[in-house]
Parts: C-alpha cells; structure tokens; sequence
C-alpha cells in the first residue's frame, strides 16, 4: 500500500484449518471502496458463491475498518461488522463503536475476514501480527456481558474485545456482535454468523501506529474537531438525553411506533420519555474517542446499570405496550446480554402480542405484559417453544401463521422496521424501504426534514434527499469509520471530513467524488441482493408494511391518515431512476460500468437479464 | 387560553418547557415565546398539524415547537 492512513493489509482466519493468512490489498481497492461497509460489500460480493448458505462453514464474516477509525477525531471509534444476513438472506451490516475496531488498527489491519468454522468454540486472539484461535467451552453459554468481563480480566480494559451472547450461539437470525457494555451491532443476524462459526470472542491488541500522511495536521484538526462539536449549541441537552430526546419529539409528531406499529402515539408516553431517563440517570458511558457520548444508562428492576437509547426504549416500551421505564430496562439489559437486536426483538414480540390478540397463537401474550416478555426473551435466546419461532424473526413467523398477519409484520426485506412509524411520512417509509440492509434507520432518516417542507406530499424532492443522505450516512460514514452524529445530531459540518481524509491518507477527496464511492457501494450491495434473489428479486423488495397503507391511524391529530400506495410507487420510480437503476430496481449495465463496476455487471448478468 | 409546548433545546433556550398562555386576540407563534428563534431550526405543530412561527393562533389552540433533529 503506497497510501497513508490505509494500513493496506486484511488478516484472513480460516476457523476450519485453523490456516492464518495476511493479505495485502492495493490502492485501487482503498480508493474505489474506501474501507467499512465499502470493504465488506466489496469482499462479499468477491468472495461469497451465490446461494450460500449464510449459517454454512462456506459463510464469511466480516470486521472491517476505514482509514479514519481510531483518529484522534469526533467520534472515530466505528467498526462495521458485515456478512450475508441469515435473517435476509441479502447484504447485511452494522456498525459498532469499540475499542476493537481501534486495536485492529494498530495491530496493523484494516479488517478480519472470518471463513470456515470451528468444531469446538473458541475465541481469537490478535496480538499485532500473532494469531491465535483458542478454546472458549468455558465462555460458551455465557451472556455478553460475563464474557466480555472475563477477557477483560485476561487481557485489560483497552483490549479490544467483540462477543457474542447466548442469541449468536444460538443461531438467533437477529443476533447481533456485542462489545464493551452493551454496545452493538449488525442487526441482520451477523451474530448468528459468528455463532454458526462457532467464534465466541475476538479479542484484539496491537502496539502499531497506522502510518498518516500528516500526522500534525490531523492532530491538530482533530483537536479542532472536539472542540466545534462542543461548542454546538443544543450539546448540553444531547448530554443529557442523548437520543432518548427523540421519544418526545416521536410522540409530538406522531411518530412513536405504538402496539405493534399501529398508532404513531402512545397514552402513556410521558412516564417512559427522555425526561423520565434524565430523572433516573445512573450515568453514561459510550464510544471510545467520541466526546458526545450518548450511553446514558439507568438502574433496571434489579439494579443493573442498563443503557436507554431511543431505538431501544421504543421498540420495547410503547410498541409493545409497556410503561415502565425500569421494567423496560431489564428488556433491554437481557437484549444486550443475551446479544440480540434490541428493534427486531421488540417488533418480533408486539408481533406476537397481536397474534395473541387476534387469536391466531394459543399462548396468551398480554400488551405490556413485563414478567411474560422477561420469559419470552430467554425462551428466543435458547430456541424455546414459541420462542424458537419468534427467533426468526417477523417475517418468518407471519409466513407460519399465514392469513392476513403479513399486513401486520412489521418489516422490510426481512428486516423489522426501527422505532419510526410512517402512517404519515411517505419520505421516511421510502428511506426505510430503500435502505441496503432492510427497515433501518441508519443510513437515512429525513423525517424532520420532511416535516419542514410538506410531510404528505410525494415529491421528487424528498427522493433526491433521501439519496443525498443515503451517500452520507450509507457511503461515507460507513466507510470512514466515523460515527454520523456528531453530523447529524450537532451539525458538525461534512466539510471537516474531506480534510481529516486528505490529512490521513494524503488524498484529495471532494464531498462528490465520495458521493460517487457511496453510489459504488450502493450499486454493488444491491447488485449482491439481486444476485441473491435472482429471479425472486422484484420492485416488491423495496416496499414497506402493509400496515401503513391499509391501516389508518384511529388516534391523535393525524388519524385516518395512511401512505398512499401509487404516490410510494412514484417516489420509488423516480428513486429507481436517480440511482440508474431499471423499473425493478436492479441498476443497469451501464449505471454499473460508470461506477467501474464492469465485473459486478458481468456476475449479475449471469443470474438477471441486465437492461442497458 | 392556548398551551405551549416545547422541546429539547429549544425549551432551554426559551427558559421553558410547557406554558398556558392567555390570549385576548389572534397572534402569532412567535409572539408568545419570549424569545427570538429562527423558523429554520425548528418544527412548529399548531394543533398537531404542520405549521410556522408565522401562524395565527387562536384561543384554545395548542401548540408545540421541536428542534430539528437528525433522528439517530
């Protein structure tokens, strides 16, 4: 690797032979995929035979970087976890803030390309350019949050330490990968991945230096960095609320997912909100390198230290009917231990409540009902009767009980929506339905935006923003290795990031040369999808809940209002066209070799007739 | 009588999180807050429904003002 900031070098583990490899990469990879989710989508797509099965040895799993990860900059500390979704079966990632994406930087890798698996469980532990794949029967059937202290009692508190819980072994489909204390990532299951490979932890230190082009400028950028974001003036009550200030402001608008996603509201909303946290707070923990940490944490039911993030709290407070802030903490904390996605997890179970109500599952499972919910979560984590159904996840199950209950699963690709209900945000409910990984919130959400200049319209406008999003959040952030709030929730500009890239790599990147790259990565994760699905893959794939179209909200100042299904479909039409992809979503030979990505046309071509 | 309702930092700003207000005659949102703010950082619901700084609001109305957030 000739560039600076790249450490150019991926460490492959081979779980079946136990065969170790590092493996050098070259510029045109760093600089067309940029690292992240660039160089998981780019490897998975290089390296997976298509069809595989995401549970088999064939399977990789994916820790990757980007030239920014461990920085001394605002909120640096991201590392993407990535694989083919056994929940989806398309492209599936996350993004975990972790003292392990850091330490692989400075053992000298930009990401671990996990193949094979293990007869017996075990861990792997890095040390700079030693790797060793170690027994772990003795961490096997242990929580995250055991496991993660007792490697943290081998090896310190700095070591870079990634788990997975009981959910991962298991092979729940929304397991997720678990670092540090409750953080998390990969919602598509990408902790059943590493639980199918029979990988428990991956502990990681190194004692090297990424080499910077310049390595003064960025210091004292960085510096700079810190302090803008401080100075920012809604800091003090992000501090203090984090994203839990989001759970008013859903309910205000109408937005707070309620009983499964059929209201926008919820009547007790005002005893489980952002002020209720604040009041209870037991402190706040977070990212490494971030100075805007949003980890605030409350005492649960027994008096464990849990974190309450907005996502987390919605899912499994109002959409699922509860009202207790401590109860919902415990929810949570058994999410977190036994490494299971927090949203999924909460849509699985209002999922479940309204097939109980409606009669359609003979357990009796009451809205809000804690002790019922406590033993459900234990019964998904071990594949327990009902809870091996709901371990599934939503779409699975509603294909079980059949009837009209796909109206009611709250999902797209396969993906349980995160906490935003879209009765009425046409924009929102596209940005879901376009995401690259199924219903997530992370690589656009516009809801505020749409709000400011129409929330009912179907505008061309409202598409062309949620691209421009998609670029920043799904292209870049996901590629440097930086978090996106410091952006999105501060306002910290996206003009710092062209120079904290040219600082560490010495490359001259624009904001729109790095659109392209995220337009690249777009194209490819989708081409994956399709190449996937094959001849399954239609327009369909992009839609949204049935829920919202046919289902008015009855509450509230926006009751009777539903999405209008034709003006979706244009929305989505114009997306389709923006993107240089054809009438089924599929991009074109010639949006692909634009993109350099005359290969990706040529191994597509072979499982979809490709338009020009 | 109209309700005002704010949120985040915006009611740091305004001093303020939730006020009754009583009104003699019709008058704008940004008459009642006390304080200056820029309609492009924030989100105005009259009654639930979109709305500006600039609408008139009449007795019993009820209005709520959020920051323009960037939702996680």
């Amino acid at each position: 690797m000739l560039l600076k900031g790249w450490n150019g070098k991926f460490l492959r583990i081979n779980l079946s032979t136990q065969k170790i490899k590092i493996q050098e990469y070259d510029e045109k990879m760093a600089l067309e995929f940029l690292g992240g989710r660039g160089f998981a989508a780019k490897i998975l797509w290089d390296e997976l035979e298509p069809g595989v099965d995401p549970l088999s040895p064939e399977s990789k799993l994916i820790m990757a970087t980007g030239p920014l990860t461990g920085a001394l900059l605002p909120s640096s500390g991201k590392l993407i976890v990535a694989a083919k979704s056994p929940l989806t079966g398309g492209y599936g990632d996350g993004n975990i803030g972790t003292y392990g994406g850091i330490q692989l930087r400075k053992a000298g890798f930009d990401a671990i390309i996990f193949e094979g698996a293990s007869d017996k469980p075990v861990y792997v532990y890095i040390e700079d350019d030693n790797v060793e794949i170690l027994p772990a029967e003795d961490l096997w059937g242990l929580g995250s949050f055991e496991t993660q202290k007792r490697l943290e009692e081998k090896y310190g508190k700095n070591a870079g330490i990634l788990n997975i819980g009981q959910g991962g072994e298991n092979k729940v489909l929304y397991a997720v990968i678990m670092s540090m204390e409750g953080r998390a990532g990969g919602r598509p299951g990408i902790g059943a991945v590493m639980g199918s490979k029979r990988l428990k932890a991956v502990v990681i230190k190194g004692s090297k230096k990424t080499p910077l082009a310049d390595p003064d400028g960025l210091k004292k950028l960085g510096r700079e960095g810190y302090n803008e974001v401080r100075k920012r003036e809604n800091y003090d009550f992000w501090i203090r609320q984090g994203t839990m200030g989001v759970h008013s402001w859903c309910q205000e608008t109408s937005c707070l997912p309620s009983y499964n996603f059929r209201e926008g509201r919820f009547e007790q909303a005002e005893s489980i909100n952002g002020d209720v946290m604040e009041e209870m707070k037991h402190d706040r923990i977070g990212c490494p390198l971030c100075n805007m940490r949003c980890g605030n944490r409350i005492l649960d039911t027994k008096k464990r230290p849990v974190e309450m993030d907005y996502e987390n709290v919605g899912m499994l407070g109002a959409n699922i009917g509860m009202n207790d802030l401590r109860e919902i903490g415990t929810l949570i904390w058994l999410a977190d231990d036994y490494g299971i996605d927090t949203i999924t997890l909460g849509g699985t179970i209002s999922f479940a409540m309204e097939a109980s109500e409606k009669g359609l599952i003979d357990e009796k499972i009451e809205w809000g009902d804690f002790e019922k919910v406590e033993k459900l979560i234990e019964d998904i984590a071990y594949r327990r009767g009902l809870g091996n159904t709901m371990a599934d996840g939503v779409e699975r199950f509603s294909q079980k009980l059949g009837q009209d209950s796909h109206v009611w699963a709250i999902h797209s690709k396969g993906l349980v929506v995160s906490a935003y209900d879209c009765h009425c945000n046409p924009g929102m409910a596209l940005a879901f339905g376009t995401s690259p990984v199924g219903a997530h919130h992370k690589d656009a959400w516009i809801i505020a935006w749409e709000m400011k200049i129409g929330r009912e319209s179907y505008s061309r406008d409202k598409v062309d923003k949620i691209i421009e999003f998609q670029r920043i959040r799904g292209g870049i952030f996901e590629g440097v290795g930086t978090c996106r709030l410091p952006w999105i929730e501060l306002g910290f500009e996206m003009e710092w990031y062209p120079k904290y890239l040219k600082a560490a790599t010495g490359v001259s990147l624009t904001l729109d040369e790095l659109y392209t790259i995220g337009d690249r990565i777009y194209a490819l994760i989708r081409a994956f999808w399709v190449r996937e699905l094959g001849g399954k893959w239609d327009r369909r794939m992009d839609s949204v809940p049935e829920r919202w179209f046919e289902e008015p909200l009855t509450k509230g100042p926006l009751k009777g209002r539903t999405l209008d299904r034709d003006g979706y479909e244009k929305m989505l039409s114009w997306y389709y066209e923006a993107r240089g992809w054809d009438w089924r979503g599929i991009p074109t030979k010639k949006t692909l070799e634009k993109l350099g990505l005359g290969y990706v046309a040529e191994g597509l071509g072979r499982s979809v007739k490709l338009n020009r | 009588m109209v309700k005002i309702k704010l949120l985040g930092y915006v009611a740091s700003l305004a001093k303020f999180k939730k006020k009754e207000i009583r009104i003699n005659k019709r008058v704008k949102v940004k008459d009642l807050l006390g304080v200056k703010i820029s309609e492009d950082r924030v989100i105005v619901l009259v009654n639930g429904i979109s709305s500006s700084l600039e609408t008139d609001v009449d007795d019993g109305d009820e209005i709520v003002i959020l920051p323009i957030i960037g939702g996680g």
